[in-house]
């Protein structure tokens, strides 16, 4: 009995993908931090969201993304951040990285998250990071999930680095989730933040990345 | 070769120019709004009426009741006749201003262009600015001009005798010398040729030389050059108060599209938008819109227009509507080979403007920090990406923990036995086992707002590192070191 036709074009569909090369390596975007370079295995993926879970107050999150931003400046790029509940401390920073940083003071999570929406939508600016870290539980409990893939179907065809700082594991969609856990006691007020930032405790809890190879090599 | 543009009823078609739907209605144009204010123009339609200038409009609307009169508006006609001379500019760089709706170019290039191929452009860009125009080609610059006035569309001519049919009122001579030209059953221009130039100064004097001198095409004078316009607004009075975003933004629209029509015709683009919006109380509203990569599309102009006026709001209708562009050379810039370039700055001037109406003027921009030790003293400045960034030098980086700031300070209750002993807020509390200061700081007492504070940075047990300090025997906690 002849098969099905449309049997054989999925036979040969399948055929196919598993001849097809493994799928490229996304491009990343170096940060210049060692640690986390390493960590996120060359870079911040472009066109995806990693998110940075900060639990503790003091874990390190704001001295990492200074540093993230001052690496950034020094390569001539600009980048935005979205401050949730307006906390950042642009003296802590400095002014030769504040030239090139654009910063969007949000009042609510609401708000924050629509300027997310709109600068990644936008494409422009290489860098665009997210903290929503000070915004209060009840906020954070309130944005639906679908929002989150909302951001990442705006970065993907922008090649962008998205970076998102939270309190609690909360994003579903993201490329890569990094947990910082740092207590750093009142020596660390005299140490230079290249220091700081080089002995900051970071781990991968997720890597979707990895996770897909995975798939595929079983798969395959 | 001369080439005239002639504008006919250009009062009237200056005045209906963002209202081209009544081009075909009867429409008067009257100087003054009163019942025996004479007409001054009418549409086609009006006159197939009998409506025609020299009327009053009481007696326009006793012909017509459903007649609509619209004042002279001077506003219109200066933009009006900047139009006219842009494109005039567009054909040659030796344009003359000869009369209201009037222009005369000299074609002066080796390889003149074919008076069809350049009439039909001009007449297509007339069309899209909504005028009606006339054009003429002839050897001299009146012939041009009487060229121009014998047709609805265009004439080229090559020698006076192809006139001979207009009649002589064509020459615009006095009322006088009219009286006498129709006793004497002269009517057209070769009637008046024919009776030979000196015979006419004998029995009309040194009036007629003129008259016969242009009616034969003798006349060679040399044009009044313009230099090249720089001037590029559009404006309109309304005739009814504006309260809504949608009339607004369609004249908004038909404004941009003549903008970028007259800046394209002199390969210019604009490089800033001011939009200026009179009140009905008199007050004016001003906006200037920086471009960051100068442009003449009109997408990319309207919708900067549109999202501020998006969020605009005013306490009174708009009565009067302006829009002037700053023009500039049109961009050529090559990036460095390291250097990041933005994709699209004026979709980033775009973005940048929703994220000022999403959450506010003040908290959008680059930060600058203040000369000062005051704590927190920073202000935002609007972002320039056209300029690259500087590296940042690392040199210039603060030592320590970066500060995670509290706006406002929360306030504590702080136990003190030489230094802090322990903090208490309403999220954090314990006993402080580590603590460093006190950093006595203080400032602006040379301007009456002194203020001066004692900082502590504190460990809490347990807890995170704080900057706590006491500020008018207040305590409060500045920020977490995170």
């Amino acid at each position: 009995m002849p098969l099905n036709r449309t049997i054989i074009h999925l036979h040969e569909l399948i055929e196919r993908h598993r001849s097809a090369p493994p799928p490229r390596a996304a491009a990343r975007l170096e940060t210049g931090i060692a640690t986390l370079d390493e960590t996120l295995e060359g870079g911040l993926p472009k066109g995806a969201l990693v998110e940075i879970v900060s639990a503790l107050p003091g874990g390190g999150a704001s001295s990492l993304l200074v540093s993230l931003l001052r690496k950034s400046a020094a390569a001539s790029r600009w980048s935005a951040l979205i401050d949730g509940h307006d906390n950042f401390d642009p003296a802590s920073a400095g002014e030769a990285v504040l030239s090139c940083l654009l910063w969007v003071r949000c009042r609510t999570a609401d708000e924050a998250l629509r300027s997310a929406d709109l600068l990644l939508r936008d494409g422009n600016l290489p860098l665009v990071v997210l903290d929503l870290r000070g915004n209060a539980e009840a906020e954070l409990r309130r944005i639906p999930t679908p929002q989150w893939y909302r951001l990442q179907r705006a970065i993907e065809p922008t090649g962008l680095a998205g970076l998102i700082l939270t309190p609690r594991p909360m994003i579903p969609c993201a490329q890569a989730r990094l947990l910082l856990e740092n207590r750093p006691g009142l020596a660390a007020l005299d140490d230079e933040q290249e220091i700081i930032v080089r002995t900051l405790r970071m781990e991968l809890t997720r890597n979707r990345a990895a996770m897909i190879q995975e798939d595929l090599a079983q798969a395959g | 070769m001369f080439a005239a543009i002639v504008i006919s009823d250009f009062a009237l078609q200056a005045a209906l120019r963002h209202e081209p739907e009544l081009r075909t209605r009867p429409v008067i144009l009257l100087a003054e709004k009163a019942s025996k204010a004479p007409i001054l123009q009418s549409t086609a339609a009006a006159r197939a009426l009998g409506i025609v200038p020299g009327l009053t409009a009481t007696q326009a609307q006793t012909r017509c009741p459903g007649v609509l009169a619209k004042l002279r508006s001077p506003t219109a006609e200066r933009t009006a006749t900047a139009t006219l001379l842009e494109a005039a500019f567009s054909a040659s760089p030796f344009v003359e201003d000869t009369a209201p709706g009037v222009c005369t170019i000299e074609l002066k290039s080796t390889r003149a262009p074919d008076p069809r191929e350049l009439s039909q452009k001009l007449r297509a860009h007339f069309a899209a600015l909504h005028l009606d125009a006339q054009l003429g080609f002839a050897p001299t610059a009146d012939l041009a001009l009487l060229a121009a006035q014998s047709t609805s569309d265009w004439r080229a001519i090559r020698c006076a005798s192809e006139l001979a049919d207009l009649p002589v009122a064509a020459l615009d001579p006095s009322p006088t010398l009219l009286c006498i030209f129709e006793k004497w059953g002269i009517r057209t221009l070769r009637e008046l040729v024919a009776l030979g130039r000196s015979a006419l100064v004998e029995r009309l004097g040194a009036e007629a030389l003129p008259l016969h001198a242009r009616a034969t095409g003798r006349v060679e004078r040399p044009l009044r050059c313009l230099p090249p316009p720089e001037i590029f607004e559009e404006s309109i009075e309304f005739e009814q108060e504006i309260e809504t975003l949608e009339p607004l933004l369609f004249i908004l629209r038909r404004f941009i599209e003549a903008l970028a029509q007259r800046l394209e015709n002199v390969w210019l683009v604009a490089a800033e938008l001011t939009l200026r919006l009179t009140l009905a109380d008199g007050t004016e509203t001003e906006r200037t819109f920086k471009i960051p990569s100068p442009t003449s599309q009109v997408p990319v102009l309207f919708g900067m227009l549109e999202t501020h006026l998006e969020k605009f709001t005013a306490a009174h209708p708009i009565i009067r509507l302006h829009l002037d562009a700053t023009p500039a050379r049109g961009a050529r810039q090559q990036f460095g080979l390291f250097e990041s370039a933005l994709r699209d700055p004026n979709q980033l001037y775009e973005t940048l403007a929703r994220l000022t109406a999403l959450v506010g003027d003040d908290r959008v921009g680059v930060p600058i920090l203040d000369p000062t030790h005051r704590p927190d003293a920073f202000r935002l400045i609007p972002a320039n990406f056209t300029a690259p960034p500087c590296a940042a030098d690392a040199a210039a980086l603060p030592l320590g923990l970066a500060l995670r700031r509290f706006r406002p300070p929360i306030p504590a209750s702080v136990q003190m036995k030489g230094r802090p002993i322990s903090l208490q807020t309403a999220t954090l509390r314990g006993p402080i086992t580590a603590a460093h200061g006190p950093m006595l700081l203080s400032g602006d007492w040379w301007e009456g707002r002194t203020w001066s504070r004692a900082e502590w940075d504190v460990q809490i047990e347990g807890g995170p590192l704080c900057r706590i300090y006491e500020q008018e025997g207040a305590w409060a906690v500045e920020g977490v070191y995170d």
